[in-house]
């Protein structure tokens, strides 16, 4: 058993980990805050991929970074807007049906818009390659993915914890009825929380482009793994979110490298046995969707 | 009488429609097998309807009990030789007891917990289908196993196989029909109505949903044995979540609380799908965008339209 191997599959673990938890960060708080679970997350980290594509090919990578989950934010806020804010205070089934209807339609039109063929996608120049990490050779891409999203949780740690607008988020978790009765517009607070949710979503699509290539299906990969996150993390909860995702990231890398057959399984195993011995998900609150 | 005449009569004329659809099918343009499809859609549906419309709870799961059959039913009969008369019934006990296990497991969830907790079982066994290669041929899909006679009856011909499953499509509404009429059906939309005080009441909730969920399953479970049977082909898609998803997209534009909504969501289903794709590839976007308007303006479905003062 080389030490390099294991370690490598340990990184790899970490940084698909930390797109799932970007993923489930933006699921999360969309679904503790308005109640809808939003099944069009993973179409929508698929435009986030796409997005980039295209931006890339006139403006370059840096631009498509940051221009493309700001589009994509803004098509939630838009669909928020339109369609989901009619179903808030309604059977939680109806948003969920809702975002499938959505999700259905949206791959095909990323179908129409740009093929049904994969697209090849490269890092910029100076992360491709390897850096010697004197006990491996690691991907220099992945490696900065790694790093981005580190500060990426931080800033939303600082964000939900010591800002006034986040703290109105983390209370909309809690009862978002009675942030409106305290005066919040909460019109306002739905429509940005889904747009920071789907923002996340679209990030996680132009990381994992360079990594994974572009598909229209590539959301699906993702989605699954990022429910099986909440469930495991508990729904509404940062930390959740975290552990569970990194949890996952790594124990399907590992998997991957030393028992291939049950890698895709092994997130489903893992899902169940939580459930068996903690059915409210590691860090969940008693009562919340229970 | 577990039916009243009311439902004898519907029943009646629904099941004469099928009837002679074999002969008007191919003068519309269509072909029998797509009154086969509608009949299998329809059983999955109805079945699934059970539990969504009649107890109030969603799964985004039951295509794993759906493929499942499916597989079991085209295994049966290429490695061990089983007659369908037998491979039919294994594979939908088989449904039946994944169904019991896993509810047992999550029914106690509830609502969008509920919902993503089918999805990811149901993904479990997605994978199991699509990795397995040596059992179950992988991506590539099941073939090389084709339906031959059942009890001496040859079903090989197209004809012959749309009424073989019409024999099941007719139990099927049958048995909904009295399930929902009997005091276990009753006190699964009593559930649905209210949890807290069907608890008050007495009753054992959990139990009922567990029951509720299981039996759904078993008839996704026979639809999905009818559906490997229609194609001689099993694939891993059949297990996936969007198919769970085109269950529900069925009942709810057919109409969940109506009887019949869920098959005439099958109807409208296939019949779409068939259409809109001899035009464009992306029939899912049309279909798509269909179900969006009937869950923000048509809750109740098609059959639900023609509902007056019946306000939930």
């Amino acid at each position: 058993m080389e030490l390099s191997l294991l370690l490598s599959q340990l990184f790899n673990g970490i940084a698909t980990g930390m797109l799932y938890v970007l993923m489930a960060m933006g699921l999360t708080i969309i679904m503790g805050t308005m109640g809808v679970v939003n099944f069009s997350h993973g179409v929508l980290f698929t435009f986030g991929a796409y997005f980039a594509f295209t931006i890339a090919a006139k403006a370059g990578f840096w631009a498509a970074l940051v221009a493309a989950p700001f589009v994509v934010g803004l098509i939630g806020m838009v669909l928020e807007r339109g369609l989901v804010s009619r179903v808030y205070g309604k059977d939680p089934l109806y948003g969920l049906l809702l975002t499938f209807g959505l999700a259905m339609a949206l791959e095909e039109v990323i179908r129409i818009g740009w093929g049904t063929t994969g697209l090849p996608f490269s890092p910029p120049d100076f992360l491709s390659g390897f850096i010697d990490l004197k006990i491996m050779f690691y991907p220099a891409f992945r490696l900065a993915v790694l790093g981005f999203i580190l500060l990426l949780i931080a800033a939303l740690w600082f964000f939900l914890e010591r800002t006034t607008t986040g703290k109105i988020v983390r209370a909309g978790i809690q009862d978002s009825v009675m942030v409106g009765i305290l005066g919040v517009n909460t019109k306002a607070l739905f429509t940005g929380v889904f747009g920071l949710g789907t923002f996340l979503a679209g990030l996680a699509g132009v990381l994992s482009a360079p990594m994974s290539g572009i598909m229209p299906t590539m959301g699906d990969n993702v989605i699954m793994p990022s429910f099986i996150v909440i469930i495991l993390g508990g729904i509404g909860s940062f930390w959740g979110s975290v552990t569970g995702g990194l949890m996952l990231g790594i124990i399907v890398s590992l998997c991957i490298q030393f028992v291939p057959a049950v890698a895709e399984l092994s997130m489903y195993l893992v899902m169940a046995l939580v459930l068996l011995v903690r059915p409210r998900g590691l860090f969940g609150e008693e009562g919340l969707f229970e | 009488m577990i039916w009243s005449k009311k439902d004898i009569l519907w029943i009646g004329a629904v099941a004469a429609l099928f009837a002679v659809l074999p002969l008007l099918l191919p003068k519309i343009g269509s072909s029998i097998p797509v009154g086969t499809e509608i009949m299998i859609w329809g059983i999955f549906a109805m079945g699934f309807n059970i539990l969504l419309g009649g107890t109030g709870i969603l799964s985004f799961g039951h295509a794993a009990f759906f493929g499942l059959a499916g597989y079991a039913t085209g295994l049966l009969i290429l490695k061990d030789r089983l007659p369908l008369v037998l491979a039919i019934p294994v594979a939908v006990l088989g449904a039946f007891l994944a169904a019991a296990l896993i509810g047992a497991l999550i029914i106690r969830k509830r609502g969008i917990y509920f919902a993503m907790l089918t999805i990811a079982f149901g993904q479990m066994f997605y994978f199991i289908a699509s990795q397995w290669n040596s059992l179950t041929g992988g991506l590539d899909g099941l073939t090389g196993f084709k339906r031959t006679v059942f009890l001496g009856f040859d079903i090989k011909p197209e004809v012959n196989f749309f009424y073989f499953v019409f024999g099941f499509f007719l139990l099927t509404l049958l048995f909904v029909r009295a399930l929902m009429n009997s005091s276990i059906g009753k006190t699964l939309v009593a559930i649905r109505e209210n949890v807290h005080r069907a608890e008050f009441l007495g009753i054992d909730v959990k139990k009922y949903q567990h029951f509720a969920f299981v039996v759904s399953a078993t008839f996704s479970g026979l639809a999905g044995a009818l559906y490997a049977l229609l194609l001689n082909f099993a694939f891993p898609e059949l297990l996936h979540w969007k198919t769970s998803g085109d269950a529900v997209l069925m009942s709810v534009i057919g109409g969940m609380r109506a009887f019949f909504g869920p098959l005439v969501g099958a109807g409208i289903f296939v019949f779409l799908r068939d259409i809109i794709s001899t035009y464009t590839a992306h029939w899912a976007l049309p279909l798509g965008a269909i179900f969006v308007v009937f869950v923000l303006f048509f809750q109740k479905g098609i059959l639900g339209i023609f509902e007056r003062g019946n306000g939930e």
